[in-house]
């Protein structure tokens, strides 16, 4: 009797599972995500991304189906769990199949926007309303094969997961390795037409990186505690050997990699260490000191127009000085920007606090592009003509408009190097990230680091142990905002003009996603968020349309499931796992 | 000189009048209690010493020294330290980073190597527990670490408020072992408790306090057997 109900309730469970699927897939469906991914193709002529995201609901919904049956029953067996995985699949694309038969005979387009014929004629495969029986068939064998990998040895259900996964990411990128390796023509351009289509990847390519990464992955599981004791009991001069073997090859790839990367990678990469420059300074106030920053923004501007009106060659620049002079008065500016902030909200707390500097953060965006001021910051029109950096000697300014030329610094009559491309700019961006995580880290480890933390887990206790907290809450305050004064500044000459209105709350937000997202107070963890938050949207132009959607998504997922971060610091690992750690420790 | 004097010492809260004109006095080596019911001002009476709250009016020196002249972070420089009420340890760090911490207003790394091992020894709980987070230790072990942390800045007088709030008994007369060990190595504690029993039975004086003032003060013994206060702290009819 017990037996019998607990069989109907795994029944129900796997029912809820699926439709629960179904309504995520109904949703990126409506939504038009599934739309998008579909023109791009995961393998080409085989599976289109869009296939493949809805195919990958039905997988997820039959696997997490089995896994509760396998909970909820006394005996649990194969062919109980693949039942279930059946039913969860075909559920979850039941739902989509009921929506397109519906969509057949009502125009719901005046509502939902995005069910347009094309999302229907994708839905089954250009098949019409007599194809409606693909998609739960389809569901159906995707839910049973989530199930059955349940049943899979760990040794091969990994591997295979792990180049699905990678083919899928591969597919992703596909046009971005596609650009850099026709670039470089010869071999480089037909391995790469042999691998990658216009839309995804080939068939030849996804088969060969399938089973490339299955040998890879199955050897690792083999082999690969065996490599790391190894590598582990080797004598302390071979590690450190390695170690060096290791960093040279990361600097030799960062090194080189602008030569061939292309415009776009470079950008993007030097966006992403403008926002790594940024986390990090926010990391200081709200990771380390625990003071909430909502207008984070502002410092990013301030440096950025420091430089910007200090070297622009446009009407509203000031002095015509070179960038290298430019940046440190920007950094200086900013952190005396910082000071400026942080003296009014000393003694405003929590909630309070992320009000007011969220107001601080819209009034110098709203001064920097008022008519009121447009004779010092040019409004709205923004100062542009941003001199590029140059390793030489620069000319004499000559007249407005008319950028100073750079000359070699050993040969006057010759050109010097004009850092005029992102590539070259790259250069600054991801030098200026790593100095800035070093110094980070040594903050962190410093007699300051040690008062922020005590500051941020309370204020009376830490300034009754000696902590000075006017000094100590100033000092993050202008420590971070230098931090993201020098990526404002960077940000300005990458550009070569600047924009008030490119400077938004959403900015701030961003930078403060980043961090949790990475982990608070880690600083590899920013560096994640930011490849993470940034990067990823930023090179794929289909995502980028559902960038906030995915990052609410995100966020939401990483607070239920990983709230410590991605890259979290040591002690919020423990502090969120203490349990674990506390009962291995007794 | 004596330790500590507090001299007619007014507080407010806004425009609420919680300290009226205290008077104490504490002599170097002393253990001095400051018993009295809830809201009676005990807490603000720590907290306005140990500079916290500013008083309206009064002067509070420290061997003579001005302590009203500092600012709220000086001064444990001066040798005051103070366990505040609910323990506040720093709950994200571990317990060693809770102790380095106490001695934040100290340089000489070699002395506080030693203090530190001094504080393990006195709370050997702590040594065991020294990686773990501050944060998930026991009530008990974390009214040790915070009694630890303040040790750590060396004073040469010791506040404590309410060390025995929440803890077992059994975990009460340990700590309170302890302070009569710790005065025995020459810190003078002024310890303010509710649970005016054990306060009196380990202090050498004390002093009753009742809405923002001083109704009383005399040896612990003769606190003790005073039919008012047996009435009113004691439980004793």
């Amino acid at each position: 009797m017990m037996n019998n109900t607990n069989k109907e309730n795994s029944l129900w469970a796997a029912i809820k599972i699926g439709l629960l699927g179904g309504a995520v897939a109904l949703f990126i469906s409506l939504v038009g995500m599934a739309e998008v991914f579909s023109k791009r193709d995961v393998v080409e002529k085989t599976m289109t991304l869009g296939q493949f995201v809805l195919l990958a609901i039905s997988v997820a919904s039959g696997l997490l189906a089995a896994r509760r049956t396998a909970a909820l029953l006394d005996k649990p067996n194969t062919a109980s769990q693949a039942a279930a995985g059946l039913i969860a699949g075909f559920f979850s694309a039941a739902i989509l199949t009921l929506f397109v038969i519906i969509g057949a005979k009502i125009n719901i387009r005046t509502v939902f926007l995005n069910a347009s014929p094309g999302l229907y004629s994708m839905l089954t495969l250009n098949q019409g309303v007599s194809g409606v029986w693909i998609l739960p068939a389809a569901g159906a064998v995707s839910g049973l094969l989530g199930a059955l990998s349940l049943s899979l040895p760990n040794a091969v259900r990994r591997p295979l997961f792990h180049a699905i996964l990678f083919i899928f990411f591969m597919a992703l990128f596909s046009g971005l390795f596609r650009v850099v390796m026709i670039n470089q023509s010869g071999f480089w351009e037909k391995t790469a037409k042999y691998l990658f289509s216009q839309t995804g990847m080939t068939r030849p390519g996804a088969a060969i990186f399938f089973a490339l990464v299955v040998a890879i992955s199955a050897f690792w599981s083999a082999k690969g505690q065996a490599i790391k004791t190894n590598v582990a009991n080797l004598p302390k001069g071979r590690q450190i050997g390695l170690r060096v073997i290791a960093f040279a090859v990361i600097a030799f790839i960062a090194l080189g990699l602008p030569l061939v990367s292309g415009a776009f990678i470079a950008q993007v990469i030097v966006i992403v260490a403008l926002f790594i420059l940024m986390g990090l300074g926010l990391n200081i106030t709200l990771g380390f000191a625990g003071l909430l920053d909502l207008g984070f923004v502002a410092f990013y501007a301030i440096g950025a127009y420091t430089v910007g009106l200090l070297t622009s060659y446009g009407q509203y620049g000031l002095q015509h000085i070179s960038f290298w002079a430019a940046i440190p008065l920007a950094v200086l500016v900013a952190m005396a920007a910082g000071f400026t902030l942080g003296l009014p909200v000393l003694g405003v707390r929590g909630d309070y606090l992320a009000i007011a500097t969220l107001g601080f953060g819209e009034i110098v965006r709203l001064l920097a592009g008022s008519d009121f001021l447009a004779k010092y910051f040019g409004g709205p029109q923004g100062i542009i003509g941003i001199q590029k950096p140059c390793i030489g000697v620069l000319g004499e300014f000559t007249k407005v408009d008319v950028p100073r030329v750079c000359y070699s610094l050993f040969d006057a009559a010759k050109p010097g190097i004009e850092l005029s491309t992102p590539q070259s700019i790259y250069y600054i961006a991801v030098a200026s990230a790593i100095l800035i995580a070093f110094v980070s880290w040594r903050l962190r480890e410093s007699r300051l680091g040690r008062a922020w933390m005590a500051i941020r887990e309370d204020e009376d206790v830490a300034e009754a142990l000696g902590v000075n907290l006017i000094q100590t809450k100033l000092l993050a305050y202008m420590l971070g905002a230098a931090m993201a004064g020098l990526g404002g500044a960077i940000f300005a000459t990458l550009i070569g003009s600047i924009f008030a209105t490119s400077m938004q709350l959403i900015v701030s937000i961003n930078v403060a996603s980043l961090i949790i997202v990475g982990g608070m107070g880690s600083i590899p963890g920013v560096i994640v968020g930011a490849i993470a938050l940034i990067g990823l949207p930023e090179l794929l132009r289909e995502v980028s349309e559902f960038r906030y959607l995915l990052y609410g998504a995100t966020l939401i997922i990483m607070m239920l499931a990983k709230p410590e971060g991605l890259w979290p610091s040591k002690t919020t690992q423990r502090e969120l796992h203490h349990l674990d750690a506390g009962t291995s420790a007794e | 000189m004596s330790m500590l004097t507090v001299n007619n010492v007014h507080t407010y809260y806004g425009s609420i009048h919680a300290l009226r004109g205290i008077n104490l006095t504490i002599e170097q080596g002393e253990i001095v209690t400051l018993i009295g019911g809830n809201g009676a001002g005990k807490t603000t009476t720590l907290r306005t010493i140990s500079g916290l709250l500013k008083p309206a009016q009064g002067e509070i020196t420290l061997e003579g020294d001005d302590l009203l002249r500092y600012k709220p972070h000086e001064i444990v420089y001066k040798g005051l330290s103070m366990v505040p009420e609910g323990r506040g340890v720093f709950a994200r760090m571990s317990v060693l980073e809770n102790l380095e911490m106490g001695a934040f207003s100290r340089n000489n790394k070699q002395e506080i190597a030693r203090n530190l091992d001094h504080v393990m020894t006195l709370f050997p709980r702590l040594k065991e527990r020294r990686t773990q987070l501050a944060g998930t230790l026991s009530g008990g072990e974390q009214q040790m670490l915070a009694t630890g942390r303040a040790l750590m800045a060396e004073p040469r007088i010791l506040l404590l408020d309410e060390p025995s709030m929440g803890l077992a008994p059994v975990l009460v007369e340990l700590i309170f072992d302890t302070i009569v060990q710790i005065n025995k190595e020459g810190v003078t504690i002024l310890l303010v408790e509710q649970n005016a029993l054990m306060a009196l039975s380990i202090a050498h004086r004390g002093y009753v306090l009742q809405t923002g003032e001083i109704v009383l003060s005399d040896k612990a013994e003769k606190l003790k057997s005073d039919p008012e206060v047996q009435k009113a702290y004691l439980g004793i009819e």
